[in-house]
């Protein structure tokens, strides 16, 4: 009796953590897929003076640094890394007035929404 | 800087799977793994690989070496349920004990069976204390991989029953002091008082518990002294216990 009340507290760990999981990772990949788009839609819109938009992508790019320490629970931190990488090189883009390379970086980062999407859905592929 | 902080997530990790493992095994019960059943071998080889991933690699987050481990444990929970209730699902799962050797001798389609031959049986009986075929009646192999062996009447060794002999009942010793210090749980489990105990030692010339390596007690009042230093003490005490553990 005291082992299956032991077994049932592990299983609704076990059941809370996916749970958490779901609505956090769900939350995040909309969040950064939304981050993606809205940089990608600036640098198409304004493609001479993207430097004027520095501080709104720095500003991103703090948000998801604050986000990442948490991320770190969920994700491989490898994987956390190269999206870090890859907005670190957006700033420096922008605020270079880089547009071929910012509109590569900003390409980039919507790909990597892509690809989380991918990895975290339910589906055939990542279930064999 | 960096390495000190590296090397402490590493020990915190190892630290952390270790005792969460050891706290699933404990669960799963006490068994060496020579008496393993083939489910419980299964579930202990992957849980050592498993908990080694997030151990040493700390880009991986610690979530996800726990995760399966307490799948594991909880199906391995689950299933121990099912074989403890299914009869049928038990020899599935576990297979079923299998006769190697009966009255009309060795079973050869049996040994196949388990892809066994003359020696692997032999070298089991020899585990088993004997040596010829011709002293077993029956020899089964059991789910777990050992070797159950029922010899024959003649080579069974004689017990003091098969010479009608009475002997007096064996008692289970048990330690109320080591290192110099009482077992309060055993000294209650005895009835016995540390001042009875000091008084006992005293008439050894034993004044310094600190010199007493183990006392061990029976059921009969037997006491074992050993010391630290020199030869053990057998001492019959006048028992007032009920001798009942």
């Amino acid at each position: 009796m005291k082992k299956a009340i032991t077994v049932s507290i592990l299983g609704a760990i076990l059941l809370a953590i996916s749970i958490y999981e779901i609505i956090a990772v769900n939350n995040f990949i909309k969040d950064f897929e939304n981050t993606a788009i809205e940089i990608y839609e600036i640098l198409e819109n304004n493609k001479d003076n993207i430097n004027d938009y520095f501080t709104f992508v720095n500003n991103k790019k703090e948000k998801w640094n604050k986000q990442e320490k948490s991320l770190c629970l969920m994700f491989s931190y490898r994987d956390l890394t190269t999206i870090n990488d890859c907005f670190s090189r957006l700033v420096a883009y922008v605020k270079n007035n880089d547009y071929d390379n910012a509109c590569a970086e900003a390409e980039l980062l919507l790909s990597y929404s892509e690809y989380n999407k991918e990895i975290m859905q339910l589906s055939f592929q990542n279930l064999f | 800087m960096a390495y000190f902080s590296m090397s402490f997530t590493l020990i915190f990790r190892s630290v952390s799977i270790y005792f969460l493992v050891l706290f699933l095994l404990r669960l799963m019960g006490k068994r060496q793994i020579g008496e393993m059943q083939p489910f419980e071998l299964v579930i202990t080889l992957i849980f050592a690989d498993l908990a080694t991933i997030p151990m040493a690699d700390s880009s991986l987050p610690l979530i996800h070496g726990i995760i399966p481990i307490l799948t594991l444990s909880i199906l391995h929970y689950i299933l121990s349920l099912l074989l403890r209730k299914f009869n049928a699902m038990r020899s599935i799962i576990n297979g079923k004990p299998i006769i190697l050797i009966s009255p009309n001798g060795i079973d050869f389609e049996a040994l196949q069976k388990l892809d066994m031959n003359y020696n692997d049986l032999q070298e089991l009986m020899r585990g088993c204390g004997y040596f010829n075929f011709d002293e077993i009646l029956y020899a089964i192999m059991q789910t777990n991989g050992s070797l159950t062996v029922l010899p024959r009447a003649t080579y069974a060794p004689a017990t003091p029953n098969d010479l009608n002999i009475k002997v007096p009942e064996v008692s289970l010793p048990i330690i109320i002091l080591a290192k110099g210090k009482f077992n309060n749980e055993n000294l209650k489990i005895a009835k016995l008082e540390k001042n009875f105990i000091i008084n006992e030692l005293k008439k050894e010339n034993i004044t310094d518990l600190n010199t007493i390596a183990l006392i061990t007690i029976n059921t009969k009042g037997k006491m074992y002294i050993q010391p630290k230093k020199g030869e053990f003490i057998l001492k019959e005490i006048d028992y007032n216990g009920d001798g009942n553990w």
